[in-house]
């Protein structure tokens, strides 16, 4: 062994009699012995240090400490368990939201929804079911704006209806109508 | 691995408080001196050994035994007590006061005679200031090894480095120590040789 390493080995505090190489090597080297010899006198000074030991009540004070923390644990675990049925219920409540808010197709006859004022709007939506409020919405409005086009037709035509015939012969043939 | 008292934790992961129980009574001392020669004061250092006993409680759900239960506990102190130092310094560094409120190095060579201070339990004292001189990881290595009988490898492992950077910061801390006890020393080795070897090694 050399002595550098007998050396980082007794500075570590690796005790001389600990291997048999460094303990030849303790004895047959006079640096090495002194590096030993103080190393034996601060592992002797070191043994002085009596431990720490617990004071009166610590065992109170820790098992106090631990119910508390069993207690901590057993609500946590409630909690817990209480959250895990509340995200499994997530998918049911969902479920159940589908299917009562599904409109109804086979029980009750819906009321055929008036198409004639929108027909571009409902090829758009091909046969698909106008369901969306929205949409329904749009559809009212645009039956509405047909009741009104239909309305100005009327009156338009019995304001054609009041005219004379002669008076619209007369009208013609000033503006060189055939 | 045959060692009970991984045994006794396994048992105590599938339910059997009693078995924590008779962990912390195989342990309490243990770790209650650990503590002691890591923070500064016996109420911190017993206030932290009863955080070390509850985390190992709350262990239970993810412990594997992959190393010897000692290990795996002093582990837990070592970085529980080496977490509250890093704080205690960061506050007193925020605080603008000195880090080291520690005694001064030059204290130790006020210090009585030997057998005085034997008879006196002064000794004792100036070990405690010697090793509160040292820096946290140091002292945690020195402890482990030197007062917990740990190999270099549990210690190692216990403090989260290699062995060689644990041999490391052993040898620093041994070789800080006989400077801090260098009046003493010269007492227990032999007029003249004190410290002189180890400053010669190094």
């Amino acid at each position: 062994m050399r002595c550098d390493d007998a050396r980082q080995e007794l500075l570590a505090g690796r005790a001389a009699g600990s291997s048999d190489e460094l303990d030849q090597h303790v004895r047959e080297c006079a640096g090495c012995a002194a590096v030993a010899s103080d190393q034996r006198a601060l592992d002797a000074l070191l043994a002085h240090d009596q431990p720490h030991v617990a004071g009166p009540g610590f065992d109170t004070r820790f098992f106090a400490r631990l119910e508390a923390e069993r207690a901590a644990g057993t609500k946590k675990r409630a909690l817990f368990s209480m959250r895990m049925w509340l995200w499994a219920l997530v998918p049911v409540a969902a479920g159940v939201a589908l299917l009562v808010g599904r409109p109804k197709r086979d029980d009750a006859p819906v009321a055929p929804i008036e198409t004639q004022g929108a027909p571009m709007l409902m090829e758009a939506l091909g046969e698909g079911d106008p369901d969306d409020l929205e949409l329904a919405s749009d559809l009212e409005l645009l039956e509405d704006l047909e009741v009104v086009q239909r309305l100005d037709e009327l009156e338009a035509f019995e304001l054609l209806s009041d005219i004379d015939p002669a008076e619209l012969d007369r009208l013609a043939a000033e503006e060189g109508a055939p | 691995m045959n060692d009970p008292d991984a045994e006794l934790m396994l048992t105590f992961c599938r339910g059997r408080e009693d078995a924590f129980v008779e962990l912390y009574r195989r342990y309490r001392d243990r770790i209650v001196a650990f503590c002691r020669r890591i923070v500064g004061t016996d109420a911190q250092a017993e206030e932290a050994a009863q955080d070390v006993f509850i985390k190992l409680y709350r262990a239970r759900e993810g412990y594997a035994p992959r190393s010897r239960f000692s290990t795996f506990l002093y582990r837990i102190a070592a970085n529980h007590c080496l977490n509250l130092q890093a704080r205690v310094e960061h506050k007193v560094v925020q605080r603008g006061v000195e880090v080291d409120a520690r005694p001064l190095p030059g204290q130790a060579d006020r210090a009585p005679a030997p057998h005085a201070a034997l008879e006196q339990g002064e000794l004792r004292d100036q070990l405690a200031r010697a090793l509160a001189t040292l820096p946290d990881r140091q002292r945690a290595a020195l402890v482990l090894v030197h007062y917990e009988g740990l190999s270099y490898e549990e210690a190692a492992e216990a403090i989260d480095v290699t062995e060689s950077a644990l041999k490391s910061l052993i040898h620093r801390a041994r070789a800080a120590m006989m400077h801090e006890l260098a009046p003493f020393m010269q007492g227990a080795a032999g007029a003249g040789r004190g410290s002189k070897g180890a400053r010669h090694a190094m």
